[in-house]
């Protein structure tokens, strides 16, 4: 096991090449450059020549990618074109607030997307059940930006339930050690503070949590039904068992293998409505940042983002494999 | 492998998902001055108040920054935290190398230039200098006002502003830590750049530039390019400065005191500042990039004053709790035309144009009360604008007449650029450029309407590559150099690639507004070219677009103006 764990982060080094790559060169396919994205109206053809040499975009492509790479090999990412910051510093402000959003809305879609998915299963053609496929038919077709500002007035500005926006109140401050707001605020020892951020996660994540939750309720219903007609589950009923213990260990643990793996794939859908959700609730995160990025044709940026969400992606689907090899005791990697 | 070719491929996608992402968002909006409008009060209203606040700036310009007794706060109310919310975050809070409009609207608060432009005008009035003097526009002596300190109590002075300007116009600074300071090299370039800077003693500075200029005091007023650091704090804090790692230090009003990317940038009041202790205890900028969630944060109460969206106003305007300022105009949205090539090479045939679309008709529906139909290509606030031009009178048979005239008796087919982004001069470019093609199809014009990428856009226009497009102009500094200058201007016999257009004489009145140390013949001089330029058709300028400064009602004490944000003069209102 830990031979193939290591065999497959050594496959991460030619997938993020291949990337890097792509996106070096995707991006400065896309027309328009740095230059004039910055100086807009105000662009006129010697400043854009003199700009572009200072910035070394006159170069070859492939050299320039050849010394981006370089630098990135020695752990530095570069100074973003615009404001001059290190994209390291900027990736560990943001990269925190993501997470803490993405695996938030993560749990709330996977506890009530199984949660659903089960109860649907179990209650097979009962009013839970239409009911439910049928919010999560309704679920899986709406958008998420118009669902986010639909609860911002309901929940935010009619009744002031939530907040609007922001990982924090305005007039809070935390100190920072790790930039996951939960953690950070904890280790202030401050129950309010924590209590905040939590406030201040519940709408954005639950609105995330959307994404996958319809998809999860479904596949893990029809998973369920496929199992629960299987003969091990009629053996284990036979043999007297609790109901919930069939459910659970039985049924459950093998109807999730399918699940586990469209959760997997679902992250990047997930990463993808971050970018959205960031947006309206004004969350500091990666999305708007790549996004404002590309807008702006913040090279150096876009590249790191861009890797990095590449660098999850392997990540997270590494641990699904791995978590075959609990969920079916059959899978075994050499 | 397979699995790793497959992540390739899917991320491959994510990213073009991401770039392909960007195009159809609601806005990007680049500067705030030049931000869209709406209001619903009566002219008559808006001049009164325009009065009123000329009273307020007279009394700055005499007494620094005193607030007339109408408007000062009951002591009980000298605190509060205005929080503003805003489309985008500051790029970078280090002044020379800032290009953007909401980095320049913090900067503008906790560091100041030498010059300020008086509130509704663009007259340059005194500020960390207290007078200047010039005699040939191009060796310029400035007197400092004493006294002052920066935030951390270090004084300033005539070194001080020796080393900022050194450092602005030195490409090699080693305290410029590699930054490109944009604006310098564009507003000075190497004609005009400041060749010398010398102290002549603790309060007086002398600087000779390369070429005489009277846009000098405007060109200063550039508060967020141009402003003083103190050069103690820049040494020591290094290539930290002006990044949230650092702490910005100036002189202004307010106090830096956290910088949260993306999120927020918290300023206190700065209790010793030379122009009085300003009343807001907190002032905090937001940054919502949503432009409803925004709005809803604005009904809701958690911001007192964000930038609202064209779409919006009319809400904003019958919203009880808000207030909407219509600021005087600063832009103008145009049509301008490559006239080198035919048909547009012939004069009949822009004034054909001119003639053939009903102008007045786009304002209203486009504008609402946020726009004025143009007659010169300057709005009124700028130096130089001549009311005797009026807009183009709508006359399709004139139109006919020309064309035939042209030998195009027929009409023609030609494209026609629309931006295709969201500005304050042109909110809804498409539908605009669609109501003008279908005034121009009834003479005969027919034009294909198209757009592409915000940068390709750009590039192309510069290239000269469009027969004719829409694009539009707001003012850096208030100058008419910054606004004819910067559309007309070509050197003698040279037309620029981007419109080709051609006047030696409009060449030659904008160099001699540029020299000119005198302000009433300057307006003269671009009176003149506003008139040629407008018997030449070189463009035919639409509208000028003004801005909204939205405030909740317990915000007290705003006046609006062209240029300022008077932070220091707002107060929160407990009632």
């Amino acid at each position: 096991m830990a031979q193939y764990i290591i065999r497959r982060l050594f496959a991460l080094i030619p997938v993020l090449i291949g990337v890097s790559l792509v996106v070096f060169f995707l991006i400065r396919m896309i027309p328009g450059d740095p230059v004039i994205v910055m100086l807009g109206e105000r662009a006129n053809p010697q400043d854009i020549e003199r700009v572009r040499r200072e910035m070394g975009l006159d170069r070859p492509i492939y050299i320039q990618y050849i010394e981006w790479m370089g630098r990135v090999l020695r752990g530095d990412l570069g100074k973003s074109i615009l404001s001059y910051t290190p994209v390291m510093d900027d990736l560990k402000q943001r990269l925190p607030g993501t997470i803490e959003m993405v695996v938030a809305g993560l749990l709330i879609g996977v506890i009530c997307g199984v949660g659903i998915g089960i109860i649907s299963a179990i209650k097979q053609n009962s009013w839970i059940d239409i009911g439910s496929m049928f919010a999560a038919l309704i679920g899986v077709s709406m958008p998420i930006y118009w669902l986010a500002l639909m609860l911002i007035y309901a929940l935010a500005v009619n009744r002031k339930i939530f907040p609007p926006s922001a990982r924090l109140d305005v007039e809070l401050t935390v100190v920072r050690h790790t930039g996951f707001m939960l953690i950070d605020t904890l280790l202030m020892r401050d129950l309010r503070l924590f209590a905040n951020a939590v406030w201040h996660l519940i709408l954005p994540s639950v609105v995330l949590s959307t994404t996958i939750m319809p998809i999860l309720a479904r596949l893990t219903r029809s998973s369920m039904l496929e199992v629960m007609r299987q003969d091990y589950v009629r053996t284990a009923r036979a043999k007297g068992l609790a109901e919930q213990l069939v459910i659970i260990r039985h049924a459950l643990k093998n109807a999730l293998l399918p699940v586990v793996t469209v959760v997997g794939l679902q992250l990047g859908g997930l990463l993808g409505g971050a970018i959205l959700t960031e947006t309206i609730f004004s969350w500091p995160g990666m999305g708007l940042w790549t996004y404002r990025a590309i807008l702006a044709r913040d090279y150096p940026i876009v590249q790191a983002a861009v890797l990095v969400s590449a660098t999850i992606y392997v990540f997270v689907n590494l641990l699904v494999d791995i978590s075959y090899a609990y969920l079916d005791p059959r899978i075994r990697y050499r | 492998m397979k699995r790793s070719l497959a992540i390739i491929g899917i991320v491959t996608i994510l990213s073009l998902l991401l770039a392909t992402c960007a195009a159809p968002t609601p806005q990007v909006v680049e500067k705030v001055v030049k931000e869209t409008v709406v209001v619903e009060k009566p002219v008559e209203k808006i001049v009164e108040k325009q009065v009123v606040q000329t009273q307020v700036v007279e009394k700055i310009v005499e007494r620094k920054v005193e607030v007339t007794p109408a408007i000062t706060p009951a002591p009980t109310e000298l605190s509060g935290t205005l929080v503003v919310g805003r489309g985008g975050d500051t790029v970078t809070l280090d002044v020379g190398p800032a290009t953007d409009g909401e980095s320049w609207r913090v900067l503008c608060e906790i560091n100041e230039p030498l010059i300020r432009l008086a509130g509704t005008s663009t007259k340059p009035i005194p500020w960390l200098a207290e007078r200047w003097e010039t005699a040939d526009s191009q060796t310029w002596t400035f007197f400092l006002r004493k006294g002052v300190t920066f935030h951390n109590g270090n004084p300033f002075n005539a070194e001080v502003v020796k080393w900022n300007m050194d450092r602005w116009r030195d490409p090699d600074n080693k305290f410029r830590f590699g930054r490109k300071f944009e604006y310098y090299a564009k507003e000075f370039g190497k004609d005009y750049a400041i060749q010398d800077v010398k102290v002549i003693d603790e309060y007086t500075v002398q600087i000779k530039l390369a070429n005489p200029s009277a846009v000098l005091p405007n060109k200063l007023s550039l508060c967020g390019v141009f402003s003083m650091l103190d050069p103690k704090e820049v040494e020591k804090q290094g290539d930290k400065y002006g990044t949230p790692a650092g702490k910005p230090i100036g002189t202004g009003p307010f106090k830096f005191v956290e910088w949260v990317k993306d999120d927020k940038i918290v300023l206190e009041r700065n209790e010793a500042w030379w122009g009085g202790p300003p009343r807001l205890a907190r002032l905090i900028f937001r940054s919502i990039p949503d432009n409803s969630a925004r709005f809803a944060e604005l009904k809701a109460g958690t911001v007192q004053q964000a930038d609202v969206a064209q779409t919006d106003l009319p809400s904003a305007a019958k919203d009880p709790n808000l207030t909407v300022n219509v600021l005087p105009p600063l832009s103008t949205g145009y049509i301008a035309f490559q006239q080198c090539t035919p048909p547009f090479d012939k004069l009949e045939v822009r004034q054909a144009i001119a003639h053939a679309v009903n102008w007045g008709a786009l304002i209203k529906p486009f504008y609402g009360d946020y726009g004025e139909l143009a007659g010169s290509f300057q709005p009124p606030t700028i130096l130089g604008h001549n009311p005797d031009v009026k807009p183009h009178e709508y006359n399709p048979t004139k139109a006919k007449e020309l064309l035939a005239k042209a030998g195009l008796p027929n009409g023609f087919e030609t494209d026609f650029w629309y931006i295709p982004v969201i500005r304050g001069y042109f909110p809804d470019s498409k539908a605009i450029g669609e109501a003008i093609a279908a005034d121009l199809a009834k003479v005969g014009i027919k034009v294909n309407l198209k757009t592409k990428d915000w940068g390709a856009y750009l590039a192309d226009r510069l290239e000269g590559k469009f027969p004719m497009w829409m694009l539009g102009w707001g003012s850096d500094n208030g100058d008419p150099d910054n606004y004819l200058g910067w559309h007309f201007y070509h050197p003698i016999g040279q037309p620029n690639k981007e419109d080709c257009y051609a006047n030696d004489k409009v060449a030659e009145l904008l160099i001699k507004g540029r020299v000119e140390a005198d302000p009433a013949k300057r307006e003269q001089y671009y009176k003149e070219a506003e008139q040629l330029i407008h018997d030449d058709v070189a463009r035919i300028p639409v509208v000028w677009a003004k801005g909204t400064a939205v405030f909740r009602n317990e915000v007290k004490g705003y006046v609006p103006v062209v240029f300022r944000s008077w932070y220091e003069n707002l107060w929160i209102s407990k009632k």
